[in-house]
């Protein structure tokens, strides 16, 4: 399959992008999944919520929701503009796009296996002598690997699958936010371009799969070290 | 004995509910077109002046008849049709759509035909700050903002909006800074200027009149870019009496005043 | 050593005690299931908080609840052995001993030698054996360096064997490593052999406290009948090799008890339970029965059904059970002098 320069501009941009929203969301996605998994405040409820809001407004909205508050005039966007940040239309306000978009469903997942690490193992942590970090970082962070591999993958999955939010946000601009999903749709809309469409069809399912499959490994090597 | 009765009883007694729901679904389905409902599929820039369109038309000809309107870009609605969706009449923003479903044999003969065409505007956001003289000052005006426009490739106002760069010699300098910021349809083009995330956007007259945040700095001369017709046609034997009536109706007098009115031009 | 004052309300139930101990042994703090002695040693552990009081272990304040102090867990340096041992399971043995803050690592040689856990340094939690996964829970909290060791039923979840087997080791933990044991069970065979001191709580009181040596009723036999024990701290003077018998001193004389080998340590403890006792007004003669003691009688307690418990003195304490109609026909009552056979002795080593 021999494919053109501007298909493999989006193959790239959006493993590019798959891969920095994750990493730029991992750690936040980790600490709010311990925050909703293990501490009592008030506005928890307000922060679940919060979280899971890309989720289930139309990503349209979420973009919109992005532009007014990150947007070329808003205070927030101007400050970061001035900062030397620039996101608009390049590939870093994809990864914002995604990243908003992925977080939901990676704190889910981190979530999950947070919850399902044995208290008492905690408990007994803090009568060695244990203060919440190390707790945190020795005995819940090992124990939740699973969840965190499982969480990165849904949220690479999400993130190549990511139209709507994207494309509101930063626009379709080829070599720059022209992921694949964004990529196929244009040529959906080409009379006689199914054929174009299919091949990055194709290509879609070839990255998850292959994704798919790194996470299997991981996550077998984790179990496997802890039944040695 | 009881109990065995129990349990084939209420299996065929949910056999013979599923199989009347379905039937009578069926029958509804069937009875529901027979009534004579008229589907059109139309370009989403129309949305606005073919609802009020129906509406007189209605009006006019002291109808009954159920309208069905689907809106969506014309690519997606002629697809959908090509698969074998309900739409007596097609109206498209672009006339290649048309021809596509020409060639597939999916319109009736001698039913096409342009009833409005539109013009092609540079709209400017309410942050941006210069002035706007013409086409070939645009790449100054931009300064750092970029100019939003519909896919070159699959939305007919960026393939206008690309030929009439052209013409102005304004295509060149403002894609090979890498000024453009496309989208996949015009509402999310003119949406990026009203929210200012593009100082500057071409996109229809239409469009733009039916924004109260973006002004019209510029709108293109017709020979600066292909012309932007509206065709509408009927879906190969979906035609019938109350369809024809409707598709007159659609370029008289009447119709002409709303086309008009929206900010499309008729002949 | 140690010295609470707890309160706390759960709604349905509620835990109101007071006790303390000096022992620098095994205070065992015992009762039956659902007496809140899970709950009394998660607030001395600072796992959970009492709603009122104060808890002082070697005279340090972990607690007062007047005074608004609140150690949190990780400073009160109570080593905490748990019933189900909470290893971490995703580190090997090696690296759950030293988990502990300020683990000495200096010590771990000798800490696994005694406890009998050199060879299973590399191996993962889930290839050890209960008994195995204990002992390296009671590694982990020693090499912490506590000022207490905290153990909650922790023989519980292991077989007979494995149980005899571990109660040796924790035996000797005050001994070996210096550092008090406070010991929560329900099982009457580890109150005997291991306390020093005994604390008995039932429906979130304290019943009872006060050195083995005394009586422990209720505690005979395992459906929790009532079957009342007298023990007593013994001293072994001699063993008789052909005979097979140990002569041991305590208050009351000297006991003999059958054995085939001689016990380890000269310290003993010994069982009688009342039901082995029998009473005589005169001193017998020609009997078969070796221990014989002469004594008062201080009271007679209503047991229900038809038998009653007579305490006597006999330099220590020792109850026997006798039929009703005995009592009546030998006219006992207290202050009267008589002799107290006792049939069969057990020793617990």
């Amino acid at each position: 399959m021999n494919l053109t320069g501007e298909e493999l501009n989006a193959i790239g941009l959006s493993i590019k992008v798959g891969i920095w929203s994750v990493a730029a969301g991992l750690i936040p996605a980790i600490w709010l999944a311990h925050l909703l998994a293990r501490s009592r405040f008030r506005g928890k409820a307000l922060v679940d919520a919060l979280i899971h809001l890309p989720l289930v407004l139309p990503p349209v909205v979420t973009g919109y929701l992005l532009i007014i508050t990150l947007g070329r005039y808003t205070p927030l966007g101007s400050l970061l503009q001035r900062m030397g940040i620039k996101f608009a239309f390049n590939w870093k306000g994809a990864v914002i796009a995604s990243l908003v978009m992925s977080l939901p469903l990676m704190v889910r997942a981190i979530r999950i296996s947070i919850e399902a690490v044995d208290r008492g193992l905690e408990d007994a942590a803090r009568t060695l002598g244990a203060g919440r970090l190390r707790i945190f970082m020795t005995i819940t962070l090992p124990l939740s690997v699973p969840g965190i591999i499982s969480g990165a993958i849904l949220g690479f999955a999400r993130s190549l699958g990511e139209f709507g939010a994207t494309v509101t946000f930063v626009a379709n601009i080829p070599g720059e936010t022209q992921t694949l999903p964004l990529a196929l749709y244009s040529y959906t809309q080409t009379p006689g371009g199914e054929m174009m469409a299919a091949r990055l069809c194709a290509v879609s399912i070839a990255i998850a799969v292959a994704a798919l499959v790194v996470s299997e490994i991981f996550a077998k090597r984790a179990a496997g070290r802890m039944n040695q | 004995m009881k109990t065995i009765m129990s349990k084939n009883f209420y299996a065929k007694i949910k056999w013979i509910i599923l199989a009347c729901a379905a039937t009578f679904l069926s029958i509804g389905a069937i009875y529901a077109q027979g009534q004579g409902k008229i589907y059109i599929y139309a370009a989403a820039s129309t949305t606005d002046v073919v609802k009020e369109i129906i509406e007189s038309y209605k009006h006019a000809n002291k109808s009954s008849v159920e309208f069905v309107t689907v809106f969506g870009s014309s690519g997606d609605l002629a697809k959908q049709i090509e698969a074998g969706a309900d739409a007596n009449i097609f109206i498209s923003a672009d006339t290649k759509w048309v021809k596509y479903l020409e060639e597939k044999k999916f319109v009736e003969a001698g039913t096409s035909g342009i009833f409005a065409s539109n013009d092609l505007v540079i709209v400017a956001s309410p942050m941006a700050k210069s002035k706007l003289k013409s086409p070939e000052k645009l790449f100054e005006a931009l300064g750092d903002s970029n100019l939003a426009m519909g896919d070159t490739k699959s939305v007919p106002a960026g393939k206008y909006g690309k030929e009439a760069l052209e013409y102005h010699k304004a295509w060149e300098k403002i894609s090979g800074a890498n000024k453009i910021a496309y989208y996949p349809d015009v509402r999310k083009t003119l949406n990026a200027v009203e929210t200012s995330q593009c100082d500057y956007g071409i996109v229809y007259k239409t469009d733009a009149m039916m924004s109260s945040k973006v002004k019209i700095v510029y709108t293109f001369k017709a020979k600066s870019h292909s012309p932007i017709d509206y065709p509408a046609c009927v879906v190969n034997g979906k035609n019938n009496d109350e369809v024809k009536a409707f598709m007159k109706f659609l370029k008289a007098g009447k119709a002409k005043q709303i086309l008009k009115k929206y900010g499309f031009a008729v002949k | 050593m140690i010295d609470v004052k707890l309160k706390k309300n759960f709604g349905a139930f509620d835990v109101d005690v007071e006790f303390s101990s000096e022992s620098a042994g095994i205070t065992v703090l015992a009762g039956p299931s659902g007496s809140g002695k899970t709950t009394i040693i998660n607030m001395i552990s600072g796992l959970l908080t009492p709603d009122e009081g104060h808890i002082f272990i070697k005279d340090r304040l972990l607690f007062d609840s007047g005074k608004k102090i609140n150690c949190p867990v990780e400073q009160r340096r109570c080593g905490y052995i748990f019933q189900e041992g909470r290893l971490f399971p995703h580190m090997n043995v090696r690296r759950n001993l030293l988990y502990g803050r300020h683990s000495d690592r200096s010590r771990l040689k000798e800490t696994i030698t005694l406890l009998g856990i050199e060879h299973l340094l590399e191996r993962m939690p889930t290839k050890l054996s209960g008994g195995e996964k204990q002992r390296v829970a009671i590694g982990r909290a020693l090499l912490m360096r506590p000022q207490i060791l905290l153990m909650d039923e922790p023989l519980a979840s292991l077989d007979q064997e494995r149980r005899e087997e571990l109660m040796t080791y924790i035996d000797r933990l005050p001994e070996q490593f210096g550092i008090p044991v406070f010991y929560v069970t329900h099982s009457t065979h580890e109150i005997l052999r291991l306390s020093d001191k005994l604390i008995r709580v039932d429906k979130g009181r304290v019943e009872s406290s006060g050195s083995p040596g005394g009586e422990y009723h209720g505690l005979g036999s395992s459906d929790g009948n009532g079957e009342y024990i007298s023990v007593f701290d013994c001293k072994m003077k001699a063993f008789d090799n052909e005979f097979g018998i140990v002569s041991a001193e305590f208050h009351g004389g000297v006991i003999r008890i059958l054995a085939n080998t001689p016990p380890g340590e000269p310290e003993i403890r010994v069982a009688v339970k009342a039901s082995d006792v029998t009473i005589s007004l005169d001193k017998p003669e020609n009997i078969s029965t070796t221990n014989i003691f002469k004594g008062t009688i201080r009271n007679l307690e209503e047991t229900g059904g038809h038998s009653v418990l007579v305490h006597s003195d006999i330099g220590a304490s020792l109850a026997a059970q006798v039929s009703k109609a005995s009592a009546v026909r030998l006219g006992l009552k207290p202050g009267k002098k008589v002799y107290l056979l006792v049939k069969v002795v057990s020793m617990i080593y």
